[in-house]
């Protein structure tokens, strides 16, 4: 068994994971209302309840992938200026 | 050995529940439960959603507690001068500042606010503005601010330092004054990453990628032991002897990670749910039991509109004798 779910949702605001979820199962937020949350049953219940799409690790990765690379080309086609201001958006991979 | 009583000065009562609203620290029998039981017991601190800011932005100015918080300036689609309150539910747009900055900083609370610095884009911002909750005014221009120093303190009895490399300190109170206090280490984008008062005061990291901590006691800096991760762009809450920072990154914006100091050593606490940098927070305003942090900037996308909640539960344990 692995030891994440992925999925999408987003992020409403205030109760949307609460402190006792934070104790409960493991929680990360990614671009693109990407959520790596722990392979458990509270964690799995809590991705439905939140109205979550579960994604494969592949989908979830090639969703953030794509907002990365979107990213980074803006970054690319900016001035220097502007490339002095803010750093280059890094890959990320998925755990 | 001695006698409770004789440290705490009461008798152990002898109850049959545990009493409603304990003082931190009381002591009781329950008989119920046939356990000696104590309140004040500090359980795992972890960050948990809050309200959605309204207009996402990174490099963004924080002030306040967890409940009364104040958001202003960052860089959105622009340089932004947006103002939001938040009341531990809710983000509402109130009042623009005076300019149109990322990367300011300075101290207070929700009704008493102080900012200075930050990029205007073709120069730095030397106007300093104050928030009373309602409207805003500019008093004395700080001719040091910089893009991205740190700031903290209040309105009355604040501090401002380094910021673009610099090891200059300032204080304010409704005007400015150099105290000639060097930091030890040149700091870059610590806006948000300086807490505590301005004679009790801490500083971590800068960029690209540093741990160093400094103490500022209102005559001097003093090094102190390293946080656990390099980074700059965190964001701070609580004092000099318990302090919380979180967020930021080698990259400016890539880190989750979250580690309290107590003055000496530094240990690591739970990771923010969503890696986040240049981010607002109460600083001192704050404590390291309960903080927040708004808005941002993520690894992907670019701005965040999330805030996220840090609370350490207090709550009632049974003693045991073994």
């Amino acid at each position: 068994m692995s030891l994440f779910i992925y999925g999408t949702a987003t992020n409403t605001g205030k109760g949307f994971f609460t402190h006792q979820d934070r104790q409960d199962f493991f929680l990360a937020g990614h671009p693109e209302n990407v959520w790596v949350v722990g392979n458990n049953e509270k964690g799995a219940v809590w991705l439905a309840s939140k109205g979550g799409i579960q994604k494969t690790k592949e989908e979830a990765q090639a969703i953030v992938d794509a907002a990365v690379t979107a990213s980074q080309e803006t970054w690319d086609a900016g001035t220097d200026e502007e490339k002095l201001r803010f750093s280059r958006p890094p890959n990320i991979v998925l755990p | 050995m001695s006698d409770y009583n004789v440290i705490a000065g009461l008798k152990i009562k002898y109850l049959s529940a545990d009493p409603s609203n304990p003082e931190n620290g009381q002591v009781w029998y329950n008989s119920s439960t046939d356990s000696l039981r104590v309140s004040g017991v500090l359980g795992a601190g972890a960050w948990a959603s809050g309200g959605t800011v309204n207009t996402p932005r990174r490099y963004v100015f924080g002030a306040g507690t967890q409940t009364a918080s104040l958001l202003v300036n960052g860089y959105a689609t622009g340089f932004s001068n947006a103002t939001e309150e938040y009341n531990g539910s809710s983000w509402t747009s109130v009042t623009n500042a005076p300019f149109s900055v990322y990367n300011s900083a300075g101290g207070g609370i929700q009704t008493a606010a102080f900012l200075t610095g930050g990029d205007l884009g073709s120069s730095i911002n030397q106007v300093t503005g104050e928030y009373d909750g309602s409207n805003w005014t500019t008093t004395n221009n700080n001719p040091n601010a910089k893009n991205g120093g740190g700031g903290c303190g209040t309105q009355t009895a604040g501090l401002y330092a380094g910021g673009q490399g610099s090891t200059g300190t300032q204080t304010y109170n409704g005007s400015w004054t150099s105290t000639g206090h060097s930091l030890n280490s040149q700091r870059t984008e610590v806006a948000c990453a300086m807490t505590g008062t301005s004679t009790a005061a801490l500083i971590v990291g800068s960029s690209p990628s540093s741990n160093v901590t400094e103490e500022y006691n209102g005559s001097s800096w003093t090094s102190q032991t390293g946080a656990p991760t390099a980074g700059y762009a965190r964001s701070s809450s609580g004092i000099q002897t318990a302090a919380l920072y979180y967020g930021g990154g080698s990259s400016g914006f890539g880190g989750t990670t979250a580690a309290e100091y107590n003055g000496s050593s530094w240990s690591n606490v739970s990771d923010l749910a969503t890696p986040r940098g240049g981010g607002g927070s109460g600083k001192g305003a704050g404590t390291s039991s309960l903080a927040f942090m708004a808005a941002g900037q993520t690894p992907g996308p670019s701005n965040s509109n999330a805030t996220e909640e840090w609370t350490v539960p207090s709550g009632t344990a049974n003693i045991s004798s073994s």
